[in-house]
C-alpha cells in the first residue's frame, strides 16, 4: 500500500471510528428518545423497536472500536455497510411514505421539517466511505498475498 | 471467507451482550401512549383541565394554533421542559399535538415528557392540527 493510500485509509477508518463513537455515545445518554425515534419510523412493531433503542448503540460503539482492531477490521467495515445501507433505506421509505420522522441518527430527537436529502446524502457518504475501506483492505490483502 | 465470518458473528454476540446490559443499566420506561378526539379536548379545554402543547414548527404555530397552546422550543429540549413545568397545573392533563395524522412529533414527546416529567396523563390529539381545523370549522 502506498504511503498516501494508508494514510488516506487510516483517516477514513479514524473519521468513522469517531463518528460511529458520538452516534452512540448520544443515543445511550438517552435510550428513550432514541425508542421514539425509532417508532417515529413506523416501520418495525414495538417489539422489535424497543431491544433496538439498545442494540444499535452497542453495535455502533463495537463497531468503532474494533476498526482499530486489525482481527476485527474487515468485519467491522462490513457490518457498518450494512447498518449505513438499512439506516439509508430506513429513511428512504419514510420519506416515499410522507411521514415526519426524527432520524435518531445522533440523538436528536425532535426535527420538524425532516431534511431527507440531507440524511441520506450524509448516510450515503458514510457507506461510500466504508465501501473505499472494503475495497481497499482487499485490494491489500490481494497485493500482500500475491 | 470463513475468517470473516466468525468474526462478524462474533463482533454480533459482543453488541448483543453490551445492549443486554445496557437495557440492565438503564431501562426505558414503558410509556402509555393514550389518544385523545378533537371533541373530547374541546371538552376539556372548556373545563380548564388540558395544558395543550402544539410540536409543530415555529412558523406554523404562527401562524394559527389551539387556543393557549404552548410551542416546543426548535433545539431547546431543556427550555420547552422549563415552559411546560411553569405552565402545567397538577389537575390539567398534557394534550400534545403535530400537523396531522401522518406526523410523529407529538408521539415522541409524548414518550419524552413522561420518561423526563413523570406525569401520567400526557394525551396526543388524535389526527392532529388537521383534526382540530375539521372539528372546529
Amino acid at each position: 500500500m502506498t504511503p498516501l493510500r494508508c494514510i488516506a485509509t487510516t483517516g477514513l477508518r479514524g473519521g468513522l471510528s469517531l463518528i460511529f463513537a458520538y452516534a452512540a455515545i448520544t443515543k445511550l445518554a438517552d435510550p428513550a428518545s432514541l425508542h421514539a425515534d425509532i417508532q417515529s419510523y413506523r416501520l418495525l412493531p414495538e417489539v422489535v423497536a424497543l431491544p433496538l433503542a439498545y442494540f444499535i448503540p452497542a453495535l455502533e460503539i463495537v463497531i468503532a472500536l474494533a476498526l482499530w482492531v486489525s482481527r476485527y477490521r474487515q468485519s467491522a467495515t462490513g457490518i457498518l455497510a450494512v447498518l449505513m445501507a438499512i439506516f439509508t433505506a430506513a429513511i428512504a421509505i419514510s420519506w416515499l411514505r410522507g411521514l415526519d420522522i426524527s432520524c435518531g441518527c445522533f440523538g436528536e430527537s425532535r426535527s420538524p421539517q425532516t431534511n431527507y436529502p440531507y440524511l441520506i446524502g450524509r448516510d450515503l457518504l458514510l457507506l461510500a466511505i466504508a465501501g473505499f475501506l472494503i475495497y481497499s483492505e482487499r485490494w491489500h490483502t490481494a497485493q500482500t498475498a500475491g | 471467507m470463513k475468517r470473516h465470518i466468525v468474526t462478524t458473528i462474533q463482533l454480533l454476540c459482543i453488541a448483543l451482550l453490551l445492549a443486554t446490559a445496557l437495557a440492565f443499566i438503564n431501562p426505558i420506561q414503558q410509556t402509555n401512549e393514550d389518544v385523545i378526539t378533537a371533541k373530547a379536548l374541546v371538552q376539556m379545554i372548556a373545563e380548564d383541565k388540558a395544558l395543550i402543547i402544539d410540536a409543530r414548527p415555529a412558523s406554523a404555530y404562527e401562524r394559527a394554533h389551539i387556543p393557549n397552546a404552548l410551542n416546543i422550543i426548535e433545539g431547546d429540549w431543556e427550555q420547552s421542559l422549563s415552559n411546560i413545568l411553569d405552565m402545567w397545573q397538577s389537575d390539567r392533563s398534557i394534550v400534545i399535538y403535530c400537523d396531522s395524522a401522518q406526523c410523529s412529533t407529538s408521539e415522541q414527546i409524548a414518550i419524552r415528557l413522561k420518561s423526563d416529567l413523570a406525569i401520567e396523563r400526557i394525551y396526543t390529539l388524535q389526527g392532529g392540527w388537521e383534526a382540530w381545523q375539521k372539528a372546529n370549522q
